[in-house]
Order: structure tokens, then sequence, then C-alpha cells
């Protein structure tokens, strides 16, 4: 379904990924991880056109998506959760799901709002509540039922768990493998945190200095004992 | 002496509703593209003489005299779709001293091709006979005063409920506040953002309109105006319509009660009200788009 092949970003003349190859399976999960600054937010941003600039290609069941706009790969099945959450504050959090379904510009086939927030119960009592009133935890759960609600078919998905609190981190898994399950949305996430990386994916991918140091199978990254220690401890 | 007080007021309120009409658009332009308009006075201007260009020195009738004021808030908002292919959003991503400079540029093309078309002369134009009369309530209050401040308040509630009630506003809103994840999210922002332009500047196209009665009309009709509605932008918050109405009325007031209690020191007042509320909240008075 997704095909990166030779993919170098940039932040102006700072070069940050470097040859990046890759290729995902339709409803495929895999992990990105790395340490902070390995350049794990800026492959899902290059993936979605949303601020680094990119050179290599980006392929959609094999079509180039060259510059194809951020909104208009939402069209095209692909959703983007950034690091930062970044709800809008001065609408609730049914409209926050609401403004996520409309950018689809999908007539049919996208989840009721109810529905969405069924799933995600932490959002159940909030539904009214402004995006601006929720603890941190309850808006990354919106962020992610933002995306789910989209029902994309790649959900790239940055550091959900960062700065929650354990019990949340262990429902979020819950609720992205069920969410992913139940739609068959493909999903690449980038995490620091190996357990919920795990939790959530088949596969796993090392990033380090931009550069795609490991690929292959949770089995595969435990038969390598020294990747954690070389490129995941601090 | 309890009269002119009254009077004062009641000046203060027509002039602070006329200041709202005009700095609205100035608001909305900020507050959304976050574009500091300075050609916007200019615009005002320009719909004052579309509307006389209409009706003449005196509309014949109060329909006509509306139907103007549209036909100049249309006018001017072209223009702004204008303005937003050639110039605005080709600086989108730059930084904001391009905008600016663009903004003056924009000023200096409309006040030289207003010139050719308009003329230097100064003009008058009278209000239609439905608004004209002088009411007696202890005061003289004049229909048309009145009306200026019923428009700037139908104005405002149309903004107030159209951005934070209506589906559409909303999403201007989120555009407004966050067009990285607008954009992230699937929205149209560029057709959200041209939507905001067009409204901005048919706002100014409207307020010239509607004010251009009991005025000079003359090329230099935005100035005053523009100045006060850069006060009010700054006061308000910038990019807070509820802000800008509460400051357009704090400043009409100060102005007219000025000319009342210290006639012989002009402007005084609205400038220490600038300096006073900057001072105590540099953040505005309602900062809500800013933030």
């Amino acid at each position: 379904m997704l095909e990166i092949r030779s993919l170098d970003a940039y932040y102006g003349q700072a070069h940050i990924l470097h040859q990046i190859g890759f290729a995902m399976a339709e409803g495929e999960r895999i992990s990105v991880l790395g340490r902070n600054g390995a350049g794990k937010s800026t492959l899902l941003k290059s993936i979605m056109n949303a601020g680094p600039t990119v050179r290599g290609e980006v392929l959609l069941d094999g079509k180039a998506l060259g510059r194809t706009s951020a909104s208009d790969r939402v069209r095209l099945g692909m959703s983007l959760v950034p690091e930062d959450r970044r709800i809008f504050t001065h609408i609730t959090v049914a409209e926050n799901i609401r403004l996520a379904q409309q950018g689809t510009e999908r007539k049919s086939g996208l989840p009721a709002i109810a529905d969405v927030v069924a799933m995600f119960p932490m959002l159940k009592d909030l539904v009214d509540r402004m995006g601006g009133q929720l603890s941190g935890g309850q808006q990354q759960m919106l962020a992610v039922a933002r995306s789910v609600a989209a029902r994309p078919r790649l959900m790239l998905l940055d550091e959900p768990t960062e700065g929650l609190a354990p019990v949340i981190v262990e429902d979020m898994a819950a609720k992205i493998v069920e969410a992913c399950d139940a739609y068959g949305t493909a999903l690449l996430l980038a995490e620091q945190n190996v357990w919920f990386a795990r939790q959530c994916t088949s596969r796993v991918m090392l990033l380090d200095s931009g550069s795609l140091v490991f690929s292959g199978s949770w089995a595969d990254f435990d038969a390598s004992g020294e990747l954690v220690e070389r490129y995941l401890a601090v | 002496m309890m009269s002119l007080y009254l009077y004062a007021i009641y000046n203060g309120l027509v002039l602070g509703l006329a200041i709202f009409l005009v700095s609205s658009g100035l608001t909305l332009a900020f507050g959304i593209m976050k574009i500091f308009n300075f050609a916007h006075g200019a615009f005002f201007m320009v719909g004052a003489y579309t509307a006389y260009a209409l009706t003449g020195q005196e509309a014949s009738s109060l329909f006509v005299f509306l139907g103007a004021a549209l036909v100049a808030a249309l006018l001017i908002g072209f223009v702004g779709v204008i303005a937003d292919f050639a110039v605005f959003r080709r600086l989108a991503g730059v930084p904001a001293e391009y905008t600016l400079m663009a903004a003056f540029g924009i000023l200096l093309l409309s006040n030289g091709v207003s010139k050719i078309a308009f003329g230097q002369a100064v003009h008058t134009v009278y209000p239609p006979e439905a608004l004209s009369a002088f009411l007696d309530v202890g005061i003289p209050v004049s229909v048309y005063g009145l009306f200026i401040i019923g428009a700037g308040i139908v104005v405002f509630l149309a903004l107030e409920v159209g951005l934070n009630r209506l589906w559409f506003g909303k999403l201007v809103l989120a555009v407004a506040r966050d067009p990285w994840m607008a954009n992230v999210a699937g929205l149209r922002v560029q057709r959200l953002k041209l939507f905001s332009v067009v409204l901005a500047f048919a706002l100014a196209g409207l307020a010239g309109g509607l004010l251009v009665a009991n005025q000079a009309l003359s090329l230099d009709l935005g100035h005053s105006y523009l100045l006060y509605a850069f006060c009010v932008v700054i006061v308000g918050g910038l990019g807070s319509i509820r802000g800008a109405f509460i400051a357009s009325i704090l400043f009409g007031l100060a102005e007219s009660l000025n000319a009342v209690v210290l006639p012989s020191l002009p402007g005084i007042a609205t400038y220490s009200l600038l300096i006073i509320l900057v001072l105590i909240r540099p953040q505005g008075l309602y900062p809500e788009l800013s933030q």
C-alpha cells in the first residue's frame, strides 16, 4: 500500500532524513523507534507532506504522491496524529471529531460520532466539553479518536504516549489496536516507549540520526540484543 | 449641563459603532489571515465613493441607500479576491514583514487609482430622507446616528454568531487558530482563507457605503478612521471581534467626552486610553484569537 523510496528530508539547510526506504502492506502495523532527534516525527510529516522539504518518493498504491498537499493526502486515506496533539480548543470534543470527518469529504462509510466515542470510553462523558478544557490524556485520546473517525487507510501516529500516565498508556494501546482491527487501518507509529510499540505493532524499524538502521519483526529485534543498548538507551 | 454629557455619550456611541464598522474587517483580516492590512482605510474610502457613485448626493430611499452599501461591499469583496490571488496567498509562509510591506504597497496603489478615478474634489453626501430626521428626547438625536448604532450592532452580532455558532464559522476559526493542523485534518485551508479575505474586504466596503452620509467625502476619508481602527485592533486583542466591539465603543466615548471635558486638548483622551489599556492589558481585552 505505502512505499517509501530514497527519501531525504530537510528543514531549511538541515538534512534530517537520509535515504529512507521501506514498504508497508494494507492493514500492516509498524513501529518506528529511535531517540529524540532521530527523525521519527520528520519521517511521519514527510510522508504526509506536512512541513519538511522532501526528496525521494512516497507512493500510495503504486502512485507517486509528489507534491500532493497534506489535505489531499487525507482524502487519499492518510491521517497524521501529531506529537503535540493540536486539538482545536474552541470547539467541543464531538466537533473536533466532526471536523476530522469533514476533512475526508467522504459522503458515506464513516463511523457515527457516537460509535467513535464508544470506542474511546474516556471521551464518553466529554462530548460537549470544549477541546481546551480537556486534560493532556483526554486530549491525546481525542487526537487518536479524531484520526480514527476519519477512517483512514493509513494512520501516522507520533508519540501518543508522551507525558501520559501508565494506566492511560495501556488503555490507549488497546484502543489503537481495536480501532485498527475494526477498520483495517495500517499504522505507522513513531514511539520511544518500546512496550507500547510492541503492543500496537507487528514490525519495527529503528532510526538513528536520520538513517534507517534496522527493520524487521519484533522477534528479530529481540534477537539483536544490542539494538536497544546501541540506539535507544539514553 | 447634564444634557451636554448625554449628548456627548450619544455621539460617542455613534462614533464608536462607526469605528467598529470600519475596524471589524481589519480585525478579521488580522485574526484569521494574520494580515495587518494597511490598505483597509483605502478600501473603506473606495466603498464610500462606490456608494456615492450609485446614489448621488442623496439616496432616493433607504432601500437604495442600503443597496448601494451592499454593492460597495460586493465590489470591495471582489477586490479582496484579486488581492488574495495576486498578493496574500503568494506571501504565505514568509515573514510577516513582507505581508506588511505588500499591504502598504496596496494602500499606495489604491490611493493612486482612487485619485485618478474619483478626482480630488470633496463631496457632501446626505442620508436618505428616512434617516435624515432628528428626534427630540431631551437631546437632539439623529435617526442616521441611531441607524449607525443599529448597523454596528447587527454586524457585531452577525460576526459573533457566524464565527462562534455556525459550523462554517468554527471551521474558519480552526484555520485561524492552527492552519497547519487544519490542513493536516483535510480542511481546504486556502478556500477558507479566501472566504475570510473576501469578508474582511467586503466589511470595509460595507462600512464605506453605510458611513458615507454626513461626511466630507474625499480621498482622505479613510485616514481618520484607520487610525482608530488600528487602535481598536490592538486594544481589543489582536483578531478579537468581541474585543474590537468593546474597544470601539470605549474609543468613541473617550473621543466624544474629550470634546466636552477637554476641548482644548483634542485627542488626548483617545491616546491616553490607548496607552493605559496597552499597559494594563497588553494581551488585549479579549485575546482569544491571538493566543
